[in-house]
């Protein structure tokens, strides 16, 4: 193992864990496509670490580039045509944290990044407007949208138990 | 705005921040950033020997009319990988490209980079009136469609 592959090694294991639970999160617990973000962050990070100012966490900086890549890949059509059918999987074993991330898993793209971004991660609305490109109006309506929809989710969940 | 109960916003915050992947996805990962920081290198060492060939063929002595310029292609952040299958069409298309240069007698030397993966790299060096005549030749090569990054280098005569 060369020097460069040990660093690298040692920061993949420090950050991945968590670039992970972001990726679980965003794509609605799809393992596949959450590997595949982490290993496309990896990837692109590496190349743009010069561009790392130092002036965030270095977590938040990789977390950032994450949701970049899952914007990215939402935009292409060919990822769209490649994504497989997604089955919630591998849910924690607790009751009520299966039905939270279940529930987070049902929401739509747009909303459910919003949501895990804001209300997971505590991304204020004008860093999630500034990851996402969209204005923070956007960001705002849509975690409403997410939130009620997550109220009702949950609701529903609890009245057929 | 409309909030969340209580008992959701502590549900939430006791939500895990870190999940381990499968172990394999480490070696997966290693494997193409450190293997693609070594491919790079290999294509500087090309680049170079690229370099000295053309500084050493007769047509880079000056007054031969033109410039020469050296494409790279690199995948590059946005790059459009092909669709399982059809990784052949798309070295096809750029062959054909190449082809079309070297009948306008723009392409000196230029193919795909070895070793092969599934994304398309390669190395142009073409002959052009100015810099303005070689930026219209690389923006019909066909990385372009596909996101992909040119970079494109003057020869130094």
């Amino acid at each position: 193992m060369t020097g460069g592959e040990g660093a690298f090694r040692l920061l993949y294991r420090t950050h991945t864990p968590a670039l992970y639970a972001l990726a679980l999160r965003l794509t609605g617990r799809d393992q596949h496509e959450a590997e595949d973000l982490v290993q496309e962050t990896w990837v692109r990070a590496t190349r743009k670490m010069s561009t790392f100012r130092g002036d965030s966490a270095l977590r938040t900086w990789l977390c950032g580039v994450l949701v970049n890549v899952r914007r990215e890949r939402l935009r292409s059509a060919w990822r769209m045509v490649d994504a497989p059918e997604i089955e919630p999987v591998s849910p924690p074993r607790d009751d009520a944290a299966f039905d939270l991330e279940r529930a987070i898993a049902a929401l739509p793209d747009g909303a459910r990044d919003i949501f895990v971004l804001h209300e997971v991660y505590g991304y204020a609305h004008h860093e999630i407007a500034e990851l996402l490109g969209v204005v923070e109006g956007t960001s705002k309506s849509q975690l409403s949208r997410a939130r009620a929809l997550l109220r009702q989710a949950l609701n529903s969940g609890e009245a057929t138990r | 705005m409309s909030e969340l109960s209580d008992d959701i916003k502590r549900a939430l915050a006791a939500l895990p921040r870190e999940e381990q992947p499968d172990p394999a996805l480490e070696e997966r990962v290693v494997r193409v950033v450190i293997g693609r920081r070594r491919r790079w290198v290999w294509l500087s060492a090309v680049a170079a020997a690229a370099m000295v060939l053309v500084l050493t063929h007769p047509w880079s002595r000056a007054g031969a009319g033109g410039q020469t310029y050296l494409l790279l292609l690199s995948p590059g952040p946005a790059y459009l990988t092909p669709p399982p299958g059809h990784l052949d069409e798309r070295r096809a298309e750029y062959g054909r490209w190449a082809d079309s240069l070297a009948r306008l007698g723009k392409l000196e030397v230029g193919g795909r980079l070895e070793p092969p993966g599934d994304i398309v790299d390669g190395l142009f060096i073409i002959r052009a009136a100015d810099d303005a005549d070689a930026a219209r030749i690389a923006a019909t090569c066909p990385h372009n469609k596909y996101r992909g990054h040119i970079e494109l280098r003057r020869f130094i005569e």
